[in-house]
């Protein structure tokens, strides 16, 4: 809101400012009036207010001479705004079919009326808050909305069928065409402005072209009326339309003050000998709603606070504001709000006044004593050992966004899934919430290799959005979700070291020492049914026969529609159930004093085995000295019989009371030989 | 032996030079002619092998030269036989300690050539661990939650496609109201849609205890804004919540200026101006001092010297009512920050794109 400050002074008593500009700039930023940006224009000074939405009685500059006054205790001059003899003889027909939206409606005629330019005063007054000056008729009206804040408008009364107003809700059917030149279709929602036959202006927000004034206009109808917030909100935003008026009503303006707006603009226009004022004034007020008081204990202040005021302090910013004190004892008030504070409806909102206009800064700044919550809150422990871990194996953390698109998902999970549409995207790449990290870490991904970074490990932690099998969108879960992607060389950070490109076996061996940490034993299977994975390097992983994930190398025909050089892993992972887990507590377990037995055992195994599902067999021995199995070797090649592997297995053998012998050893190592023959048809080499 | 460590130290560093030993004059007069030839032979011993091979052909118990002295001591006269016995007795462990100090003198050496085939160019770049690093939106806002539970805050989480009534109605901003403009909401339907602030945690969290509370509530915000330096439809907020007897808009501003002061520094200076936000009354904008011209104005303060960080207020009496709090009993104070903004101010970021695009250049430096 642009206020002159040589304007703002006309209301001021007295009209000299007892402070310097920039203390008066401080001083509106600190009651709350916000300075953006100064300017100065010959003798006067253009400041650019950052006016709140709850605050419509300063989007003009009585309203903020009224807050400049309180602060600086000056008193407010209004501008002469009393009653207008009309000395011609006129008559207009005015009714409210719909008082709910259009409480009020006061409306006076102007006869022999000259349109012609505004004197200078008046042009140079609007100019300098930027407003283009158009005739004298309707600068009149612009400048009684930027001197009381009340939008006015002027209708062509000839133009009007049957000369008189109806305000009432459009039918459907009907049109307007708008000032802005823009056919509009309206619907019965809308409260139009109507002669006797048709709407000829859109309530509160825009008047119609048919109606406009002219250089031929010889009657003016003006309008002052009072619309309800609600109804002007709605159909500017069916319309997509934002006026001065719209924005004024939109927030609440005034109802005391229509009457007062039109004999303000009468005085003007006479003033101007820009036509004569005629008839009887109009004012239609079916809807007149009494507020009631506010009662305001000192007390509450400092509850409230932590400062307790001076009751001469409180009445008088209260009555400086243009607050009634109704009642008044020792601690606590009765006060009646301004009309034109609408923002204003229970006891804090006037602590607010109080404290706003006393001064943030002069309230103590103290620490409050600590009120311990009855419980903990939950938290997820499990999501920072993972990011130790993450990082600590290379990976960056990386952050997408949740939108998405079912074209980008499909072409990753090489079909279409049901995914959650936002039902007003701003765009068509934020359609739909994604359903999988991927599609953002894929792409991101490719974006690094598309800046020259080859060595890419990314994770993601996110939530994803799964739609209900019912169909009905407000079925939806929200999952966590843990996602990887990695490419490059597997030891980047040795520069002498063997640089081999990363395999399966890294991620996962990364995977298994963050469940590791986190207590978990997670089993990786052979996966199916998962498209977007090498069908030969792809893992569905479990808890607890639960699945929680999948973890694999992208398959080649992603790779080359993404155009990847370089060969991809990649996991995600459901973090749901982990987090469902209790965190890991250790505990101890006595040593040993018997040193562990290791002896490795050798065989030969058909290729299509899985040492998962041998691992297992072997834990299922029934041996409780058994402590540890490893692979130490795996060995494939020409020296072997056709479709065979050579593997080496340690097992380490180990009981808490005594020294195990040659024999007991021995014995364990044929029992799981012979299991492995029986069940994997081993054959045991030495 | 002081001797002998002396020069241990030194053969460290120097190539050992081969000096002869020193003898004493009266054990030359009566030297046994072996002795010349022996010091003659050990001068040209410089391996270890060599050094056996010297020590057998005078040492050995069958073969060595002194021992065949030895065997002939019998075919001499008794008168002779004492001091030649003597005199090869002197020579044996002459040749001995001779033989013993060479020993260390070619370890020595030898030592000093593998030390010196080990040697390695220190300056050479170290194995270094290629650790990956949390997103720098991470990094600022465990910053920020860390301060928060030092003052005995805890951390509370929420969905992020939430309900209307938690997004706006129960936070004093029924249907039609205008400040829901502001926030340009992205609908999934009617009710549900992509939670524009964090604050529905708040109601959530009051809904399922009893005051009094302490929280902060970080998370991602959406917003139907389009991509821009400085706008993105999702960022991240960090909101806060004080509920309990007694609390104070005193107590806001001495918790927000202490935090404020632990975040940037303890010289930063922080400002409390009236604003609005629906769901609190009264409420306040804070600023600090600009942290990259202290005040004096620059291009981020747009020369005004204050930065805006964060909004705040107590808690509008009909928030309390809605949870079933009792505002005659109970008040409170709430903010809310953006933590994509504090981390654009701490880390001199200037786009706000850059952290959504995830380049392992960028991701990197935090
Ligand atoms: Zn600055």
């Amino acid at each position: 809101m642009r206020i002159s400050l040589n304007w703002l002074k006309e209301y001021l008593n007295p009209p000299d400012l007892p402070v310097l500009e920039q203390e008066l700039i401080h001083r509106l930023t600190m009651i709350g009036l916000p300075v953006e940006s100064t300017e100065k224009q010959g003798d006067d000074v253009i400041l650019d207010l950052e006016i709140t939405t709850n605050r419509p009685d300063c989007l003009n500059h009585l309203g903020v001479a009224r807050e400049v006054a309180a602060q600086l205790e000056l008193s407010v001059q209004p501008p002469e705004s009393s009653h207008v003899v009309g000395l011609e003889m006129g008559k207009v027909e005015v009714s409210i079919e719909n008082p709910e939206e259009c409480p009020r409606y006061a409306a006076r005629l102007v006869k022999d009326v000259t349109v012609a330019e505004s004197p200078r005063w008046l042009r140079q007054r609007l100019e300098a808050v930027g407003q283009r000056p158009i005739n004298n008729l309707v600068d009149v009206t612009n400048y009684v909305l930027l001197e009381l804040g009340h939008p006015l408008h002027a209708f062509d009364y000839h133009k009007l069928q049957g000369g008189c107003i109806v305000v009432r809700l459009a039918r459907e059917g009907e049109t307007l065409q708008t000032l802005d030149g823009i056919k509009r279709a309206l619907d019965a929602s809308m409260l139009a402005i109507c002669d006797a036959s048709r709407p000829v202006a859109l309530a509160g927000i825009m008047g119609g072209t048919e109606s406009e004034i002219s250089t031929a206009t010889r009657t003016v109808l003006l309008e002052s009326a009072y619309f309800k917030p609600f109804s002007i909100r709605a159909t500017a935003k069916k319309l997509g339309m934002r006026t001065e008026a719209s924005y004024r009503f939109e927030r609440g303006a005034d109802p005391e003050i229509p009457v007062k707006a039109l004999n303000r603009a009468c005085r003007l226009i006479e003033q101007l000998n820009a036509g004569k004022t005629a008839g009887p004034l109009i004012d239609l007020y079916p809807g007149r709603v009494e507020r009631q008081p506010i009662r305001l204990r000192r007390q509450r202040i400092k509850q409230v606070i932590g400062v307790s005021f001076e009751p001469a302090f409180v009445e008088g910013l209260l009555t400086l504001l243009g607050f009634e004190i109704v009642s008044s004892q020792p601690e606590e008030w009765v006060v009646q709000p301004p009309t034109f504070r609408a923002d204003i409806e229970i006891e804090d909102d006037l602590v607010e006044e109080i404290v706003r206009h006393y001064g943030y800064e002069r309230i103590p700044s103290t620490y409050p004593s600590p009120g311990l919550p009855e419980k903990a809150l939950n938290y997820p422990r499990q999501e920072s050992v993972l990011i130790e871990g993450l990082t600590a194996s290379g990976f960056s953390e990386a952050v997408n966004y949740i939108f998405s698109t079912p074209v980008q998902e499909a072409e990753f999970w090489g079909e279409s899934r049901p995914m959650i549409p936002i039902a007003n995207p701003l765009t068509e790449e934020d359609s739909h919430l994604r359903t999988t990290l991927m599609a953002g870490l894929l792409t991101s991904l490719r974006r690094n290799f598309n800046y020259g970074n080859h060595e890419v490990r990314l994770f993601e932690i996110g939530k994803v959005f799964i739609p209900g099998t019912s169909g009905r969108l407000e079925d939806f879960r929200e999952s966590n979700r843990l996602g990887l992607v990695a490419s490059g060389v597997s030891y980047a950070a040795y520069w002498s070291a063997a640089r081999d490109e990363l395999n399966f076996l890294n991620i996962k061996g990364m995977l298994e020492s963050f469940f590791s940490e986190l207590g978990i034993e997670a089993d990786f299977r052979p996966a199916t049914g998962f498209g977007f994975l090498h069908p030969g390097v792809s893992a569905e992983l479990s808890i607890n026969e639960q699945p929680v994930g999948w973890a694999g190398e992208l398959h080649p025909r992603l790779k080359d529609s993404f155009k990847f050089v370089q060969r991809v892993f990649l996991a995600e992972l459901n973090l749901d159930p982990v987090y469902a887990l209790p965190f890991p507590e250790p505990f101890y377990e006595p040593l040993s004093r018997f040193p562990a037995v290791e002896r490795d055992i050798s065989f030969l195994i058909d290729k299509t085995k899985e040492y998962g599902k041998l691992k297992r067999a072997i834990k299922s021995v029934n041996c409780p000295d058994l402590k540890d199995i490893q692979l130490i070797d795996l060995y494939q090649g020409s020296r072997l019989p056709e479709g065979k592997v050579s593997l080496t297995i340690r097992l380490a053998f180990q009981n808490p009371e005594r020294t195990l012998t040659q024999q007991e050893v021995n014995q364990y190592c044929e029992s799981v030989l012979a299991l492995l023959r029986s069940r994997f048809a081993a054959e045991g080499r030495s | 032996m002081k001797k002998g460590r002396a020069f241990f130290i030194s053969s460290l560093f120097l190539p050992v030079r081969l000096s002869p030993l020193k003898m004493t004059t009266a054990m030359l007069e009566n030297a046994h002619p072996l002795w010349e030839q022996f010091r003659q032979e050990l001068q040209s011993v410089s391996s270890l092998g060599q050094w056996t091979q010297l020590r057998d052909r005078y040492l050995s118990r069958q073969r060595g030269l002194i021992t065949l002295e030895v065997k002939k001591l019998g075919r001499l006269s008794a008168e002779e036989r004492p001091s030649a016995g003597q005199r090869l007795n002197v020579l044996k462990v002459q040749v001995e300690k001779a033989l013993e100090n060479h020993y260390q003198l070619l370890k020595e050496q030898e030592r000093f050539r593998q030390l010196q085939s080990e040697r390695i160019d220190v300056t050479l770049p170290g194995y270094y661990p290629r650790r990956g690093r949390i997103h720098p939106l991470r990094r600022i806002q465990r910053e920020m939650e860390e301060i928060f539970m030092r003052m005995g805050f805890q951390v509370a989480l929420g969905p992020e496609l939430e309900w209307d009534y938690y997004n706006f109605e129960a936070l004093n901003m029924p249907p039609g109201h205008p400040a829901r403009d502001t926030q340009d909401t992205l609908y999934i339907t009617e009710n549900l849609l992509l939670r524009t602030h964090t604050s529905p945690v708040q109601i959530r969290t009051m809904q399922q205890q009893p005051p009094p509370v302490r929280i902060v509530v970080p998370g991602k915000v959406f917003r139907r804004d389009a991509v821009d330096a400085t706008h993105s439809p999702m960022f991240h907020q960090m909101e806060g919540l004080v509920v309990d007897a007694g609390i104070t808009f005193a107590d806001l501003k001495g918790t927000l200026e202490a935090f404020l002061k632990e975040l940037f520094s303890p010289q930063t200076r922080v400002r409390f101006q009236p604003s609005y936000f629906p769901f609190v009354e009264p409420g306040a904008e804070v600023v600090i001092s600009c942290i990259f011209c202290s005040g004096t104005g620059c291009r981020v303060c747009k020369q005004n010297g204050w930065i805006e960080v964060m909004g705040a207020g107590m808690v509008h009496p009909k928030v309390l009512q809605k949870v079933g709090y009792d505002p005659e009993t109970y008040t409170g104070f709430a903010w809310g920050m953006g933590i994509d903004r504090i981390a654009m101010l701490k880390y001199q970021i200037d786009d706000l794109r850059i952290f959504f695009e995830n380049d392992v250049r960028f991701l990197s430096q935090f």
